[in-house]
C-alpha cells in the first residue's frame, strides 16, 4: 500500500475507534467507566446546572394550592429552601446566580401559567454589581442551556437571547440530542465545558436595555402586572464589606437610574441590609454557624416585613 | 500558540498538508509565511523583533562576506544582534542592580523602574543568527544571500521558540535543498511528536503540580517535602523540556528536516561533564563553540580553562534568566565543572590503588546517581525564583529534613489523585525504559518496521489513544506552558 493509502486509512480507522469511544461515552452502561479513565466522573457525580434547574421548572408547573411564588439567587435558596415544606401557601423555587435573569422570568411565567389565584411573586437577588455581561460563560451552558433544552423551554426566551446564546455557544450545542449527549456523557462535558471556557466569545452586541438582567427584570414585572399579581425585588442580605458598599450606593444606582428600574423597585436599594463579615466565609454565603435556619428566620425577619413576605411565610 | 494547544494541533496539519501539495519552488515561501504567522500568534511585536535580528544578521553575514579583515563589520552585528537580547530580556535586570547598588550607598539618584515584553523565542533566534555570522566571519560557512532561505533559517517555527539553537550548516543547508517527501521520515517524525506529547501530558504537566504546590509555598514544607519537590523538578524539567524538543525534531522531520537530538538520556549521565554532552545539546554545544573555545578553551593552560569554564557556564546561566538564581545555577554547574577537572587525577589515581575497576555496573550505576543529585540540587537554584528562595530552601532541608512527614496523603494533598499519581509513576518509568534503551542504541522505531502491519499499527494507535487520554485527563488544570519557552 502506498504511503498516503496508508496514512487515510490509518486515520480512518482511528477516527471510527475514537467515534466509537465517543458514543459509548454517553452510553448508560459505559458512560462512568469511561468517565472514571479519562477523570471526567465528578461531572456526572456531583450536582451540576441540570440537577439544580429541571426539579425547579418541574416544581413550579406542578398545580399545587400555593398562592405565592418565591425566587432567588443562591443565598435566597440558603434562606428559603428549607420552609418549602412547611409553606403550602408558598411555592419556594430558589435557583442559583447563573439560571440569570431569564430563568427567573421563566420560572415565573409557568408558575402563573399553572397557578391562576397567585397573588405574589417575590423576587430575593443580590445587587450586582455589572449588568452589561449577560451570561457568565463558565457556568451558563449548564445552569441556563441544558435545563431550557432538556425541559423544551428555550423558545419561551425572546429572539435576541436565543440569538445570543447560540452566538456564544453555537446553534449545533444548542439542539436537543447534542445536548442530551453531553449531559449523559462526563467526557462530553469536560470536554465541550472546558472549551467554552477558552473559545466562547462573550461579546454579543447589545445595549444596556437590552440586557438580560434589565430585559428580563422588566419582562417579569409587566407579565405579573398583566396577571394582577403583585411582583416585589428584594434584596439578599450583604456582608458588611467595602465592595458591597459600593455596588449598592455608586455601581447599582447608575444602571437603575439609566434602565427605569428606580421607577420600578424604588425601595430594592433602600432595604438593603449588611451584616457582619464573619457571617458569609465565602464573601457571599451564610458559613459555619451562621448556617442555620435558625438564623436565616432571624435574617428574613429583619429584612422584608415591610414587603408583606412575611404575612404568608411560616418561619416554624 | 503553545505546542500543546488546540490553536497547533490545527494549524500544523493544515501548513503540512498545503506544504507537501504546493510545487517545491513555493515550498519555501510558504514555510516561512506560517512561521511569521507563528510568531506573530504570541504577539505582533515579536514578529517585528525577530524581522530586526533577521535582517541584522542577514546584512551582517552579506558586509563580513567571510572577510576576516571585516572585523568591525562583525563586531558592529554582534552588538545590534545582542542589543534587542540585552534590551528586552536583561535591561529590568541591569537597572534593578544598578538601583540595589544606589540605595546601599546612599545615593538620592535611582533610575526608573524597567519593565517590558519579551518576545517569544528571542535567546533561541539570536543564538542562530550570532551562529551564523560568526561561522561566515570565520569562513566556515558561505554567505546566505538568499534573503528568504536565511529569514527562514531564522523563523523556522518548529524551533522558533525554545529551539534546538541549530546551525546554519544543517538547517540552512537543508532549507536550499529541495524536500522530497519520504514516508518513513514523516511516520517517525509523527512518532517523535507523539513521544513529546506524551513526556509533557503523562510526567512533566503533572508532576509541577507537586513542585509548585511546595516550591511557591516551601516554608509551609519540610526539608525532605522540598527535597521531593527538588527531586520532581529534576523529572518535570527533563519531560518538559525534552519533550518539547521531541515535538520540535518531529515536527522538522515532517517537514522534511532532520534536527539533531537534543537530550541524550542526561539523567544516564556518569559525570557532570557527560552530562552536558547530552542536556540540550544545541545550545550548550553553542556556547562551547562560540563562547569557551573563543576565550581560549583549554589552549591557554589548566587555570584559564578553568577560568574560561566558569565564565561560559555563568553566561548560560544568564541566558537562561535575568536574576541571580540563574545566575548562581550556571556557576554550581561552572563549579562542578572545575571540580571535576581539578579532582580527575585523583579520582584515578584512587581508582587505581583501591583496584576498582572503571566500567563495572556498580561503579557506573553510583557515578550516575551522584551526577543526577548534584544536578538535581542544582536545579533548585533554576526554579526558587530567587536566590534568597533558593539558600532559605536549602537551609531547610538541612535543618528540617523530617522524612515522616512524606506520605501518600501529602501528594493527596497537594492535589494530585491517586490515579494521576500512578499513571505518572508509570510513565516515568516507561520514560527511563526508553532511555536505557536509547543508551543502548536500540531504535525502537526500526524495531517497529521490522514487525506486522497489524502489531504495527496497533502500538501507533495504542500511542496515540494514550497521549488523547492524557490531553483529556489534563483537561481543566491551567494550562502548562513549556518551561524553556520563558528563557
Amino acid at each position: 500500500m502506498r504511503f498516503p493509502a496508508k496514512i487515510i486509512t490509518f486515520m480512518f480507522i482511528t477516527v471510527i475507534l475514537l467515534t466509537g469511544f465517543e458514543i459509548l461515552s454517553y452510553d448508560e452502561n459505559y458512560s462512568m467507566p469511561i468517565a472514571r479513565l479519562t477523570c471526567s466522573d465528578t461531572f456526572l457525580t456531583h450536582m451540576d446546572g441540570p440537577d439544580w434547574i429541571v426539579p425547579l421548572i418541574e416544581k413550579v408547573q406542578k398545580k399545587d394550592h400555593s398562592r405565592i411564588l418565591l425566587l432567588g439567587d443562591s443565598v435566597g435558596r440558603q434562606m428559603f429552601i428549607d420552609l418549602a415544606d412547611i409553606n403550602k401557601d408558598v411555592c419556594v423555587a430558589t435557583a442559583i446566580a447563573p439560571f440569570t435573569m431569564c430563568g427567573q422570568y421563566i420560572l415565573t411565567r409557568l408558575y402563573l401559567d399553572n397557578h391562576p389565584k397567585a397573588t405574589d411573586v417575590y423576587l430575593v437577588m443580590v445587587p450586582m454589581d455589572d449588568v452589561s455581561t449577560d451570561f457568565n460563560i463558565e457556568y451558563a451552558y449548564q445552569y441556563v442551556v441544558m435545563p431550557l433544552v432538556e425541559t423544551d423551554k428555550l423558545d419561551m426566551l425572546d429572539d435576541r437571547t436565543i440569538d445570543e446564546l447560540e452566538y456564544i455557544f453555537g446553534s449545533f450545542f444548542m439542539k436537543e440530542n447534542v445536548v442530551s449527549k453531553i449531559d449523559a456523557s462526563g467526557l462530553n462535558r469536560k470536554l465541550y465545558l472546558n472549551y467554552i471556557k477558552d473559545y466562547a466569545a462573550n461579546d454579543y452586541p447589545h445595549t444596556l436595555e437590552e440586557s438580560v438582567y434589565v430585559s428580563y427584570l422588566k419582562k417579569t414585572a409587566d407579565l405579573c402586572a398583566e396577571r394582577g399579581v403583585r411582583f416585589h425585588l428584594l434584596p439578599a442580605p450583604l456582608p458588611d464589606m467595602d465592595v458591597y458598599h459600593e455596588i449598592v450606593t455608586e455601581k447599582a444606582p447608575v444602571y437603575f437610574g439609566q434602565t427605569g428600574l428606580d421607577d420600578l423597585f424604588p425601595d430594592y436599594l433602600e432595604h438593603v441590609r449588611y451584616y457582619p463579615e464573619e457571617m458569609f466565609p465565602d464573601g457571599v454565603h451564610f458559613g459555619g454557624i451562621y448556617e442555620s435556619q435558625d438564623n436565616y428566620n432571624k435574617v428574613i425577619r429583619e429584612m422584608y416585613g415591610y414587603s408583606g413576605l412575611l404575612e404568608n411565610l411560616v418561619l416554624e | 500558540m503553545l505546542f500543546n494547544s488546540l490553536n497547533f494541533v490545527i494549524f500544523f496539519p493544515i501548513v503540512l498538508m498545503i506544504y507537501w501539495l504546493v510545487p517545491d519552488r513555493f515550498r519555501r515561501i510558504w514555510l516561512l509565511m506560517a512561521s511569521w504567522f507563528f510568531c506573530a500568534c504570541f504577539d505582533p511585536r515579536c514578529l517585528v523583533v525577530l524581522l530586526c535580528v533577521t535582517l541584522v544578521t542577514y546584512a551582517g553575514g552579506l558586509l563580513s562576506g567571510g572577510n576576516r579583515r571585516c572585523r568591525a563589520v562583525f563586531v558592529c552585528t554582534v552588538i545590534l544582534c545582542l542589543l534587542p537580547l540585552v534590551f528586552f530580556k536583561h535591561l529590568g535586570f541591569i537597572v534593578n542592580n544598578i538601583n540595589a547598588i544606589l540605595i546601599k550607598t546612599n545615593k538620592s539618584l535611582s533610575l526608573p523602574a524597567f519593565s517590558i515584553f519579551i518576545p517569544a523565542g528571542i535567546s533561541f533566534y539570536t543564538f542562530k543568527g550570532l551562529g551564523y555570522v560568526a561561522d561566515v566571519y570565520r569562513g566556515k560557512e558561505k554567505v546566505e544571500r538568499n534573503i528568504i532561505d536565511h529569514a527562514l533559517f531564522m523563523a523556522f517555527f518548529p524551533q522558533l521558540v525554545a529551539g534546538p539553537v541549530d546551525r546554519s550548516s544543517s538547517l540552512l543547508r537543508q532549507i536550499k535543498e529541495n524536500q522530497r517527501f519520504n514516508g518513513n521520515d514523516f511516520k517517525t517524525g509523527g512518532l517523535l511528536m507523539l513521544f513529546g506529547y506524551f513526556e509533557k501530558l503523562m510526567v512533566a504537566d503533572r508532576i509541577s503540580i507537586i513542585v509548585d504546590s511546595v516550591y511557591d509555598n516551601y516554608k509551609a514544607y519540610s526539608g525532605a517535602a522540598i527535597a521531593l519537590a527538588t527531586f520532581c523538578y529534576g523529572i518535570q524539567i527533563y519531560t518538559d523540556f525534552a519533550g518539547y524538543s521531541y515535538l520540535s525534531i518531529g515536527a522538522a522531520r515532517m517537514l522534511g528536516f532532520k534536527v539533531a537530538d537534543n537530550f541524550k538520556q542526561p539523567y544516564l549521565a556518569t559525570g557532570i561533564r557527560d552530562f552536558w554532552k547530552r542536556w540540550h545539546i544545541s545550545t550548550s554545544s553553542w556556547f562551547r563553540d562560540y563562547v569557551y573555545i573563543p576565550l581560549g578553551g583549554n589552549r591557554k593552560g589548566r587555570y584559564r580553562k578553568f577560568v574560561n569554564n566558569m565564565i561560559t557556564f555563568i553566561l548560560s546561566g544568564l541566558w537562561h534568566g535575568s536574576a541571580w538564581n540563574f545566575v548562581v545555577w550556571g556557576g554550581i554547574h561552572g563549579l562542578y565543572n572545575v571540580a571535576a577537572g581539578l579532582t580527575l587525577d585523583c579520582r584515578r589515581k584512587l581508582s587505581k590503588r583501591l583496584g576498582m575497576k572503571e566500567d563495572t555496573f556498580g561503579r557506573k550505576f553510583f557515578r550516575v546517581v551522584v551526577t543526577f543529585l548534584i544536578v538535581d540540587y542544582a536545579w533548585m537554584f533554576f526554579r526558587a525564583g530567587s536566590l534568597l528562595n533558593a539558600v532559605s530552601m536549602t537551609g531547610q532541608i538541612l535543618r528540617d529534613f523530617r522524612l515522616y512527614t512524606l506520605s501518600a496523603e501529602l501528594i493527596k494533598d497537594m492535589g494530585i489523585t491517586g490515579a494521576a499519581l500512578n499513571s505518572m509513576i508509570l510513565s516515568i518509568m516507561c520514560i527511563f525504559f526508553i532511555d536505557i534503551l536509547h543508551e543502548r542504541e536500540f531504535s525502537i522505531t526500526k524495531w517497529l518496521d521490522e514487525q506486522g502491519i497489524v502489531f504495527r499499527w496497533l502500538c501507533y494507535m495504542a500511542a496515540l489513544f494514550i497521549v488523547l487520554l492524557g490531553a483529556v485527563q489534563n483537561l481543566g488544570h491551567s494550562s502548562n506552558t513549556f518551561i524553556y519557552f520563558n528563557f
